[in-house]
């Protein structure tokens, strides 16, 4: 059996957090400045209370609820199904996530402290080993395309500072 | 009133006169040319139509008015639709205008079938374009005053019924789409207030002053949370999807639904017309009206061509119509259209009423649709080559997808924090999608939000703090009307689907 715990929404735990911070930032803001937002920062605070009120109401209210909440639609936008793992590869799917996602702040932290066409490489070689020596001639070919590319159109000819670094 | 008219009769003469100006051989060969080039700046990420124009204004100063504008023109035209290319075939809108261009196109790509989306898309585009055009021609002058009547309390009323379009388009958790629709609002409040010019949420930072740019919020969604999806696909073992369909399937499918091609187009006229709404918008109210009004609004979103239909008929036609008021009145419609305003002016060209006494207009009109034939004629017998980057190992879609679409973000305003900014939107937005929160709900909130503020702010000061201004008037009442019908559909719609079942 699942435990209140496990089953715990923390996104919307997340949400209420974040709206209600800045529904108290929105005070420092006097007359039309704050109150658009805040508006809205209340209404947003209401609903993430009320969906997790209704995704932990028991009996038939909580399951009428629910029904009222759900839409016309259920699939989401932009999702596709993709084979579910077995628990292993699971395992190696969040790690590559978390990982490219650490690769994607390192380009980031890259391409501010030695410049854009800098961080194209450096990101290069991490997805390179994140994913395994099978295709590395054709990443360093990628790579080599795409800092031309940068360089020449972005670069050359809409003046965009891409070799130079931010400090 | 403006005193604006020259008879139908007349009108159609000087665009006969405009055509025969253009159509010598070296203006027909620098157009094609100049409309290639336009539909791979529009390709490119963050490049756009506006900064497409920008771009090549400098190389037209020695050219005679009649040519620097021909060439603008096309460059405007071509540039709007390159911008649904990488759209459909990488997730990354190549401008605001074609962000809800992705939510079917990416999808018909991911089933393997790129090939008849890019069709559906170009013959949309076209169309859009020439039901911009017509309006343009036939009711530019009407349809400039009719946008005058348009004050802020009808802009509120406008960003409202767009709001309202959330609940339209929720999947899944209704409550869950109106959380995403209030994250939206918040990022959107961000930075300086538009009404005080009071600093925002910035918590001290310069950076945060100027406000989050769309095309980074759109970048970080759809292109940076698409990487993580491409790995996640490697990892289950998926690959590239066979290629299915074809570009004939595609015209077939954009032809067939004519009703959704006439609908996105008279959307985007309508919204083009009126200044400071723009493609964005446009492209996002008729993909929803469309979803709303169809009688299988689940299939948008998986791959549905009406979803298609619907952006790009009306992104198009916007952006001509866009030109309406800029023309006419020297008022802007869209952020192209200012450039296009920028570039009429240093040419010498004075927008106003009587422009159209003259041919200069129809030249431009003329050449618009010149750009519109021959983005038809590289999309229909381009698209077999442009979608074979769909078959790109996935190692190299994800390095190059993150280079192209940060790049584009970077050049947005040569700031290096927006790459930072569409990377944490990025992982936002992945998380989003793994939850089921609806980013179309969050984006829509993020366009509407600052119209909806200043419209509602505008209109207090302009009645002197009576509320009365919002609902005197036939416009308010028609938009009140619509917004309420709008929020209540998706009910009826439940429990009709619960009876019949």
């Amino acid at each position: 059996m699942r435990t209140w715990a496990r089953t715990i929404e923390w996104d919307l735990l997340l949400y209420l957090l974040v709206f209600g911070f800045f529904w108290y930032q929105s005070y420092a803001y006097e007359g039309e400045t704050g109150q658009m937002p805040r508006l809205f920062l209340i209404a947003g605070t209401a609903f993430a209370a009320l969906k997790l009120a209704i995704e932990h109401m028991g009996g038939s209210i909580g399951e009428r609820a629910r029904s009222l909440d759900a839409s016309i639609v259920s699939s989401m936008e932009g999702d596709t199904e993709t084979p579910t793992p077995e628990t292993s590869e699971r395992i190696d799917q969040t790690t590559g996530l978390v990982l490219l996602g650490g690769l994607l702040l390192g380009f980031a932290a890259v391409a501010y402290f030695a410049g854009f066409l800098a961080a194209v490489p450096v990101f290069a070689i991490g997805v390179a080993a994140l994913l395994g020596p099978d295709g590395y001639v054709r990443i360093a070919l990628a790579t080599v395309i795409m800092i031309l590319f940068i360089y020449g159109i972005f670069g050359l000819v809409m003046n965009v500072p891409v070799t130079e670094r931010a400090i | 009133m403006i005193p604006i008219e020259t008879p139908l009769v007349t009108r159609t003469d000087l665009a006969i006169e405009a055509f025969h100006q253009v159509a010598s051989i070296e203006f027909l060969l620098l157009l094609v040319f100049v409309s290639i080039v336009g539909i791979i700046a529009g390709a490119l990420p963050g490049v756009g139509p506006a900064l497409a124009m920008v771009l090549f204004f400098p190389l037209t100063f020695t050219v005679a008015p009649e040519v620097g504008l021909m060439v603008m023109a096309v460059i405007f035209i071509t540039a709007t639709y390159g911008a649904s290319i990488p759209a459909i075939l990488i997730n990354v809108p190549g401008s605001s205008g074609s962000a809800a261009t992705l939510l079917d196109g990416y999808p018909m790509t991911q089933n393997g079938r790129a090939t008849e989306a890019l069709g559906v898309s170009v013959i949309s585009s076209f169309i859009g374009a020439l039901i911009g055009l017509v309006g343009l021609l036939a009711f530019a002058p009407t349809l400039a005053q009719v946008s005058m009547y348009l004050g802020p309390a009808q802009f509120f009323w406008l960003a409202v019924l767009g709001l309202c379009t959330v609940a339209a388009a929720s999947r899944g958790s209704v409550l869950k789409s109106l959380i995403a629709a209030c994250l939206g609002v918040l990022l959107a409040s961000i930075g300086t207030d538009p009404m005080t010019a009071t600093p925002r949420f910035t918590f001290g930072s310069t950076y945060l002053e100027a406000g989050i740019d769309l095309i980074v919020l759109l970048v970080g969604l759809f292109a940076v949370s698409e990487v993580f999806h491409l790995l996640k696909t490697k990892y289950g073992g998926g690959g590239s999807p066979p290629m299915e369909g074809n570009m004939r399937d595609g015209v077939e499918s954009g032809l067939q639904n004519g009703r959704q091609q006439v609908q996105g187009g008279l959307i985007g006229l309508f919204i083009g017309a009126v200044p400071g709404l723009g493609t964005g918008p446009a492209n996002f109210l008729s993909y929803l009206t469309s979803m709303s009004l169809s009688s299988k609004p689940e299939r948008y979103g998986s791959g549905a061509p009406e979803g298609v239909i619907a952006a790009e008929s009306s992104n198009n036609a916007s952006a001509v119509s866009a030109l309406i008021p800029t023309i006419t009145l020297a008022i802007p419609g869209s952020p192209s259209a200012a450039v296009f305003l920028g570039v009429m002016l240093t040419y010498g060209v004075s927008p106003g009423p009587n422009v159209f006494e003259s041919s200069l207009p129809y030249v431009i009109f003329v050449s618009i649709f010149i750009g519109a034939l021959v983005f038809l004629f590289v999309g229909l017998f381009g698209a077999r080559f442009f979608s074979k980057v769909t078959q790109f190992p996935q190692d190299v879609m994800i390095i190059s997808v993150t280079v192209l679409a940060l790049a584009g973000c970077f050049a947005m305003r040569n700031n290096i924090l927006d790459v930072g900014a569409a990377v944490l939107i990025g992982i936002l937005g992945y998380l989003m999608r793994q939850r089921n929160y609806s980013l179309i709900a969050f984006i829509i909130a993020f366009i509407l939000a600052p119209i909806a503020e200043q419209g509602f702010f505008r209109a207090l000061r302009i009645s002197g703090g009576e509320y009365s201004i919002f609902v005197t008037g036939h416009i308010n009442t028609v938009l009140i009307i619509g917004s309420i019908g709008i929020l209540i559909m998706p009910i009826l719609l439940n429990r009709r689907s619960g009876e019949a079942e």
